[in-house]
């Protein structure tokens, strides 16, 4: 059976599925309806979380005469402990008392009163299902529960410890804010809130995963987005059944078109400036719970190879930079390959002096030169490597001796050319100054696949080998958008944004390949020109 | 299923069958620098039938390697490596050529090609080599062609004074954009159209020394075959009339003491003046730019009419220069050098179709004037 048929009954089974799933989800969502009696729910709860011993039970009795029995169960350790101690706890067992001397007298209305009066927490709800209700204990809610009601309340006290918003490190800027997301959610969605203040500014939240129930949440600008995209996303979502969602990557991985194709179609990011920009583009921005890397979709070729600084700094920087980028794209894909290619099979094409230069620097060296680009593109791989998982100076410490092995010690001891030392260091800077991290990686991949189609067939090897890769970029989509959106339509704004940044005034409307309502960006003229007229 | 499978394997066959034996690592090839052609000497004639000696230099790339810092594997001996060959055929030679050397030759980055003097007089030799320059894939278009007064295999032993390879030496005398108009430089694809169209052309002429090569004075080819040499001299007067002069410099005598005129730009426009006596009259005016290089100490130059006077000489000097090389073509070589043919094929079509097919006649009749204006810029600073 082909791959492609495989793929699409396996699809057409996770439908099925799906279905099979929702009924039973539906059975589920009704639950375990809670009793009035205290003990029975508390019994409820006791055997659902067995030996889940961080499950704290506060049982206590309140009203003046202590007739009335009450508990609050929380995580330990996932809750603000301050706030349970002080504006539930007291207030329930302390201040009550002396605030409300009927209390007794009102036990009918006591659940109300209590609700209403004494619980002094800005976020409080109402549940009468017991397995919602571990739910929210379990995503960080304390529960409070009285005898004699049918109800359990969800008070918000999620605390935790967490990391500060810092500089995200993988995506520096020289200039902009320094702020990034980190692996809380709220404080992700709010970092995005701040800079859009917009009531249409829509963060809809979600749980995925059966056994994780990880917080989803889908950001997007109500009438700036594109609705076949947001629809799109929003049913990838659904589909998604998995046990437990530990990163977006996972996410990223389950909603993106083509997961065989090498290159990224989810954009993901650090950083807040860039997930509003994105928003405002018109694109849908997905936070996932516990990581600090937000998913934005749709994605181009072209986008991952911005920078939000590119809109901070003034265009025609901006422009230089960019096209110093793409400069580095095509060097860190092509280079090695073309090196080979020119070199084994067609050095007509190079100049005659530096010929001779190459011929001499190769002359001793025991390998063809494809050899001995993979040799060399191999150990830069495994020092990149190295040095990610080590320490900060062990790693340092890795990039010497690497450094020194592979600059000197090798062309000293004739293993490779010491032309072939510089094409792989220039190489290895360019792959390094593409912005995103993913499709840096899917170049080099891509390097490997054109450095033995060059070894095979020479420079004609090597076009036929990126015209593989045009034909697949031109095919690939991402929701529904194609990648590579600004050839599609002849337009001169479709390339205001693409290698070069116009300047901001005249980038008046939202990308033309996405279609939300609103396209207009900024209309009013520089003042200059408008006394001009 | 079996049709993918078929597919597959065809697509993996094409893939890994293709293009492999084009493979030849760089160091593995010799890098054909400089080819120089000669009609065999008889009193080398071993074999009865070979006509050509094939001169080949490429460089010694190991050495190079060695030169190029402390690493490579090293290497002694010369920095280019020159093999003779002899031959029926040119493709002959570059065939034994490769089957003595043990390195692929590799022709595509050839710079210079020479041509000895006793093979262009030869019709047939001359007529060949530019089929096979025509016909040769591998031989570059950019190339610079000459003509060796004496035997082209002389040129490459001559030890460079300063450059390691004698190709980085022949390459720098042709470019040098600064050097005197005397060096008068051809390419392979302007020598291929000119030998097309009639085989009538002035080619740049070498003369090895032992120690450096002169570039200087042109090969008067007429009909495919040499006729006869121009002088350093003339060869200047002949750039002029061709609008091929760049720069150089002219001495005229003045009060005893010689001034240089330093031209650093010079225009050519030929007018055709209609015929008199059924002979074509054309004017050339030749427009020379220059400053005054080089006059005795305590001569100053601010009178205008010293200028003009000074002037008035150098024009004199062009005049006649030029009048003597036209003599030359028009009477002694009866070839049009100054490329008239041309101007009337493409601005009097109509006189051109008229006088074509007898043209060496009509030109060797025809009254040419050269009108020469030369212009001091600078005098150069006094005080």
């Amino acid at each position: 059976m082909s791959l492609y048929k495989r793929i699409r009954k396996t699809k057409r089974n996770s439908q099925e599925k799906t279905a099979k799933e929702v009924d039973r989800q539906n059975i589920q969502e009704i639950g375990m309806p809670a009793d009035s009696s205290l003990d029975r729910n508390l019994d409820y709860f006791r055997q659902q979380l067995e030996d889940a011993d961080d499950v704290v039970y506060r049982e206590m009795v309140i009203g003046s005469r202590h007739d009335l029995r009450a508990v609050l169960m929380y995580v330990d350790g996932m809750v603000d402990k301050d706030l349970v101690n002080h504006q539930i706890l007291k207030s329930l067992m302390l201040d009550i008392r002396q605030a409300y001397d009927s209390v007794q007298t009102l036990k009918e209305d006591m659940y109300r009163i209590l609700v209403k009066c004494s619980i002094t927490v800005g976020e409080i709800s109402e549940t009468q299902d017991l397995d919602q209700a571990i739910l929210a204990l379990l995503s960080g809610e304390t529960l409070f529960l009285l005898d004699g009601y049918a109800v359990v309340l969800k008070i918000a006290t999620r605390g935790w410890p967490s990391r500060g918003v810092e500089e995200p490190p993988t995506e520096s800027v020289i200039r902009g804010p320094r702020d990034g997301f980190n692996e809380t959610l709220r404080v992700n969605t709010t970092l995005i809130r701040r800079r859009i203040r917009d009531p249409r500014l829509k963060i809809k939240s979600l749980k995925i995963g059966q056994r994780s129930q990880t917080d989803v949440v889908i950001a997007y600008i109500k009438d700036v987005v594109d609705p076949n995209v947001l629809n799109e996303v929003k049913n990838r979502l659904k589909d998604i059944k998995i046990d437990g969602i530990f990163e977006s990557g996972y996410i990223e991985q389950l909603i993106e078109d083509n997961w065989l194709s090498p290159f990224p179609q989810v954009q993901n990011t650090e950083r807040p400036d860039e997930a509003a920009a994105a928003l405002l583009e018109g694109r849908v921005a997905i936070i996932v719970d516990n990581t600090p890397f937000v998913l934005l979709v749709p994605t181009t070729l072209n986008s991952l190879f911005q920078s939000p600084e590119d809109y901070y700094e003034r265009w025609l920087i901006a422009s230089a930079i960019r096209v110093l980028r793409f400069i580095a794209g095509a060097y860190s894909l092509i280079l090695p390959a073309l090196y080979i290619a020119v070199t084994s099979f067609n050095p007509g094409i190079i100049p005659n002096r530096l010929v001779l230069s190459i011929a001499g620097s190769r002359e001793g060296v025991p390998f063809p030169a494809y050899v001995e680009a993979i040799i060399m593109e191999v150990s830069l791989e495994l020092l990149r490597e190295a040095g990610v998982r080590l320490p900060g100076p062990i790693g340092q410490t890795i990039g010497i001796v690497g450094g020194l092995i592979i600059g000197q010690a090798a062309v000293q001891a004739g293993i490779v050319s010491p032309i072939m030392v510089i094409v792989v260091a220039i190489t290895a800077i360019a792959s390094f100054a593409i912005p995103s991290y993913n499709v840096a990686i899917s170049f080099r991949i891509l390097r490997f696949a054109l450095i033995l189609a060059a070894a095979f067939l020479g420079l004609y090897g090597l076009v036929l080998g990126l015209l593989a890769i045009i034909v697949h970029l031109a095919t690939l989509k991402s929701f529904g958008v194609p990648y590579l959106p600004s050839f599609d339509k002849y337009n001169i704004k479709n390339f205001q944004d693409f290698v070069i940044r116009a300047p901001l005034m005249t980038m008046k409307q939202r990308p033309m390949f996405l279609e939300g309502r609103d396209k207009t960006r900024a209309q009013d003229e520089r003042p200059e020109e408008k006394e001009a007229n | 299923m079996v049709k993918r499978m078929v597919l597959f394997f065809l697509v993996l066959a094409a893939i890994l069958t293709t293009g492999c034996w084009d493979k030849i690592e760089i160091e593995r090839r010799a890098f054909i620098q400089v080819i120089a052609l000669d009609k065999i000497p008889e009193e080398e004639r071993t074999d009865q039938n070979s006509r050509y000696v094939a001169s080949f230099v490429f460089p010694n790339t190991a050495m190079l390697g060695a030169q190029g810092g402390e690493y490579g594997s090293g290497g002694g001996g010369e920095a280019s490596v020159t093999i003779s060959i002899t031959g029926r055929t040119l493709s002959q030679c570059a065939y034994l050529m490769s089957t003595r050397l043990g390195r692929v030759v590799y022709f595509n980055q050839a710079r210079i090609m020479l041509f000895g003097k006793e093979l262009m007089k030869d019709r047939q030799l001359v007529r060949e080599t530019v089929d096979k320059l025509a016909r040769d894939f591998r031989l570059n278009r950019r190339m610079y062609v000459g003509v060796v007064d004496g035997m082209a295999r002389d040129v490459l032993k001559v030890k460079p004074k300063v450059d390691q390879l004698i190709v980085g030496y022949l390459t720098g005398l042709f470019e040098d954009e600064l050097d005197p108009a005397r060096v008068r430089t051809m390419e392979a694809g302007e020598y291929l159209a000119a030998m097309r169209e009639g085989g009538d052309l002035i080619m740049p002429k070498l003369t090895p020394y032992t120690d450096e090569v002169k570039v200087a004075g042109g090969a008067i080819i007429k009909d495919h075959r040499l006729i006869g040499w121009l002088g350093e001299q003339e060869s200047v007067m002949s750039l002029l009339l061709e609008d091929e002069f760049d720069s150089g410099i002219f001495e005229v005598l003045y009060k005893d003491a010689l001034v240089t005129y330093d031209v650093f730009d010079a225009k050519r426009k030929i007018k055709y003046e209609g015929e008199q006596n059924g002979w074509l009259k054309f004017t050339i005016s030749v427009d020379v730019e220059g400053n005054l290089a080089e006059f005795v100490l305590g001569e100053e130059l601010f009178d205008s009419k010293v200028i003009a006077h000074i002037e008035g000489l150098i024009n004199k000097k062009i005049e006649k220069g030029t009048r003597d090389v036209l003599y030359k073509y028009q009477c002694h070589y009866k070839m049009d050098g100054i490329g008239l043919n041309e101007f009337l094929f493409k601005y009097h079509p109509r006189v051109w179709q008229r006088v074509k097919n007898n043209w060496e006649q009509v030109f060797c009749e025809a009254l040419i004037t050269v009108e020469s204006d030369a212009k001091i810029k600078r005098i150069g600073m006094i005080k």
